[in-house]
């Protein structure tokens, strides 16, 4: 059979090649893009992951910066008091003087005000920066929002650039701007929910020691010396906060104990001290249900138990003990010692200290007892201290 | 008292009124007295006008304007007053007025100012 | 038969000034689902002078981009082929304008001064306002008086006594030409638009920039052309022949729903951008 000679037409075949080479610098670009945006989901994950604005705004910028080839790039927070926009950070570092400059020159000649009424992302010609030939380079000023409301921005100086597909890095950038947003709204919210979760274990203790009128501001003291002592033992400040709450919840389980018990004025009889013996189960029970809060279970459980396994209510010994535990044991016994209750006086500081001292590895642990000598002697929880400390509490 | 736009603003002006942003936090109160930084603080939340204690816009645009030559200033006023038609009721052109004056005079005083640099 | 000089002239299609060649090549390209970035470049590059002005355009402060666009394809993909016709629009009829000499009492160079004024204007508040088509704004803003143009040199004679009378009596040229033509430049610039087959919204920019008829109807962009009109004309940005400003409408300031407040950012703005253009078309 013949085959049949077919003609291309070389209009149609120089409009094909047209579109095929069309395509093929798409393609490459959209490979481009494709990558980026695959980093671009990292960048979001390794930011959510975070609470701590601080951290937030390091990591974040270091990646955008991964991303997309910026001359600098930098944030500025609101300030929660006087409403200012305060330089937060800048990668490089050594540019956050000229991007506070620019910024100042920005609000000067209006733009930046515009800019934030707008609460749009922006592109505008640079006032400060230049570029090698004396060209003004480009700058996104981009509103960071959270609930709304403008807390902050984030200013990007481009670097002058070849790139093909300017418009898609533009959008790029936009998107960057807007994750930057959500990870912060992210830390704000979470800041927000810590607020309000300590504001209501505040309540719930105030409502145990209203019961409990010698004890008022003794959870707090607790807190706070356990902390001085927690400092000299070089814990992060993660499990540094976390005493705060452990310190207001330790005796929780008191709202257990009746009234009359708690504030007899002579001693206790067998029963009555049974009784109280259960607060730190009780105050273990409420606390295990409430997932968040299960890191402060050994402050509650076991600030009774004794280095030589004579406490209560497991009878736990030496390091059997948490750390926790150990550690809320010196802090709680020195902070009763000094104040007064219904059957005694409380204690000099000085003598309470030689108190704990002298039971060192019978009650306390005695790594624990070190410290805080160390941070009595470097007047953390000297009796001065301690005064104001107690006047502070509620 | 009196409103008067941002720019105007000076040090040892007093507020006769609070200044809110546009989330309604007060940023200045009435009875606070203007600097350097607080203005800046006004201009970067985008504050376009400001009530002023004891001053009227008049009087302190008629004050800016002493500074200048007498001629500059009366060839200005003819200036406006041939290109202004009359209107009642028209904010725009009663706005528009103020700013075209203000602007005639920043490019007079620039002309001036080049050509004393040219000459010297 | 009220129009019947200036209909005349419409009709007679050789005595009419035509677009620029390449933007009727371009319309025409655009309309085919087949136009491609680099094809769009191709046209454009035919013209130098107007490839050049684009590319400098679309670099200066009016877009504010990241970074320099080096050729004209990159242009198209970045703003889009509704930005870059009327970028081409602007271009070429400027380069129209220049061509033409200074009619008999009609400066030229003032002329394209303030067309380049009141778009600059309508722009800045197109922006302002965040309307989207801002660059359509600044073609109905650069043609808002094309009419003129067509008056004094297609109607030398009588223009002239247009320009007398205004002289003397204070008046707006619109109501001049209704005196002694019957018909104004509105109307003349609104016909030849819809003879170069413009967008809709173009010929109702140069039609109703004056809002002299209570019949005319008021869109954002109409708004914007008319106080950009009236900006451009306070501030000093050229000439289109006005002794006085015309009475802003104020229904057309509201709906733009801009700030009173705002006004000295924009006219500082609007000056700004001016010199810039100015720079960028001079040559």
């Amino acid at each position: 059979m013949d085959k049949e000679l077919i003609q291309i037409d070389s209009d149609e075949f120089k409009f094909v090649a047209e579109k095929l080479h069309f395509l093929e610098e798409s393609n490459s670009a959209l490979v481009v893009i494709q990558d980026k945006i695959e980093q671009l989901s990292y960048f979001h994950s390794e930011m959510v992951l975070s609470y701590d604005i601080d951290h937030i705004l390091e990591k974040g910028l270091t990646k955008f910066k991964e991303i997309v080839e910026t001359k600098v790039c930098s944030v500025f927070l609101v300030d929660e008091q006087g409403f200012e926009f305060v330089h937060k950070v800048s990668q490089p570092e050594e540019l956050s003087s000229t991007v506070q400059k620019e910024v100042d020159a920005q609000i000067q000649s209006g733009t930046f005000g515009w800019i934030i009424n707008g609460g749009m992302p922006t592109c505008v010609p640079a006032e400060v920066f230049s570029g090698e030939d004396n060209h003004s380079l480009s700058i996104i000023i981009a509103p960071i929002s959270h609930k709304k409301r403008t807390i902050g921005v984030v200013v990007i100086v481009f670097e002058e650039d070849q790139d093909f597909i300017r418009q898609q890095t533009l959008k790029l950038l936009y998107i960057l701007a807007g994750f930057f947003s959500l990870a912060l709204q992210n830390a704000y919210l979470f800041n927000d929910l810590k607020r309000s979760y300590f504001d209501t274990i505040r309540g719930v203790t105030n409502s145990v020691e209203a019961r409990d009128q010698y004890t008022r501001g003794h959870s707090y003291r607790v807190g706070q010396i356990a902390k001085a002592i927690a400092e000299e033992l070089d814990w992060s400040s993660d499990e540094i906060e976390l005493i705060d709450w452990g310190g207001m919840l330790h005796d929780v389980g008191k709202i257990g104990v009746h009234d009359a018990i708690l504030n007899k004025p002579g001693k206790l009889d067998k029963e009555e001290y049974e009784a109280i013996k259960l607060h730190p189960l009780i105050g273990a029970q409420i606390v295990k249900g409430i997932s968040f809060l299960e890191p402060l279970v050994p402050y509650i459980l076991e600030h009774h138990e004794r280095f030589d396994g004579k406490g209560y209510p497991q009878g736990l010994a030496g390091e059997n003990i948490s750390i926790k535990g150990r550690l809320l044991a010196v802090a709680d016994a020195f902070d009763a010692m000094i104040t007064d209750r219904p059957y005694r006086k409380g204690l000099d500081a000085e003598i309470a200290l030689k108190e704990v001292v002298k039971n060192t590895n019978s009650q306390f642990d005695p790594k624990i007892v070190e410290a805080f000598e160390r941070s009595w002697l470097s007047g953390k929880v000297g009796s001065e201290a301690i005064v104001t400390t107690m006047s502070l509490s509620v | 008292m009196g409103v008067l736009s941002i720019n105007d603003l000076k040090g040892g002006m007093v507020l006769a009124s609070d200044v809110s942003n546009k989330h309604s936090n007060i940023l200045l109160k009435k009875g606070d007295m203007l600097n350097g930084k607080n203005i800046i603080l006004l201009k970067s939340w985008g504050i376009t006008e400001v009530d002023i204690e004891g001053v009227d816009r008049d009087q302190v645009e008629k004050k800016e304007m002493e500074g200048f030559s007498t001629d500059i200033m009366e060839s200005i006023e003819k200036e406006l007053k041939d290109l202004f038609p009359s209107f009642i009721d028209n904010p725009l052109m009663e706005e528009l007025y103020r700013v075209t004056k203000r602007f005639k005079v920043k490019k007079a005083v620039e002309k001036t100012r080049r050509s004393s640099n040219e000459t010297q | 038969m009220k129009h019947n000089k200036i209909d005349k002239i419409l009709r007679s299609v050789d005595r009419l000034p035509t677009l620029p060649i390449i933007y009727t090549k371009l319309t025409r390209l655009l309309q085919s689902p087949n136009a491609t970035a680099p094809m769009i470049g191709n046209i454009i590059a035919e013209d130098q002078a107007i490839a050049v002005k684009v590319l400098k355009l679309v670099n200066s402060a009016f877009y504010g981009l990241p970074q320099k666009i080096g050729n004209l394809k990159h242009a198209v993909v970045i703003l889009g082929l509704n930005q870059i016709k009327n970028l081409v629009l602007a271009t070429s009829t400027l380069q129209m304008f220049r061509k033409i000499e200074s009619a008999h009492s009609f400066d030229m160079q003032k002329f394209w001064e303030h067309s380049i004024g009141c778009a600059v204007a309508a722009r800045v508040l197109a922006e302002i306002a965040s309307l989207k088509n801002s660059d359509d704004v600044f073609a109905g803003g650069l043609l808002h008086d094309i009419g003129k143009l067509i008056h004094a040199v297609y109607l030398n004679e009588d223009f002239a006594m247009v320009v007398a009378d205004v002289e003397e009596r204070g008046v707006q040229v619109i109501e001049s030409e209704k005196r002694i033509f019957g018909y104004d430049h509105a109307y003349t610039g609104r016909e030849l638009a819809i003879k170069w087959s413009l967008s809709q919204e173009t010929v109702a920019m140069i039609a109703h920039h004056h809002l002299s008829d209570s019949s005319d109807k008021l869109t954002k962009e109409i708004a914007a052309v008319h106080i950009g009109n009236i900006l451009s004309i306070a501030l000093g940005l050229g000439s289109g022949g006005e002794k006085k400003i015309p009475v802003a409408d104020m229904k057309a300031w509201e709906i733009l729903g801009i700030e009173l407040s705002n006004l000295e950012f924009i006219t500082a703005r609007i000056d700004k951008l001016f010199n810039e253009s100015i720079a960028i078309l001079e040559t």
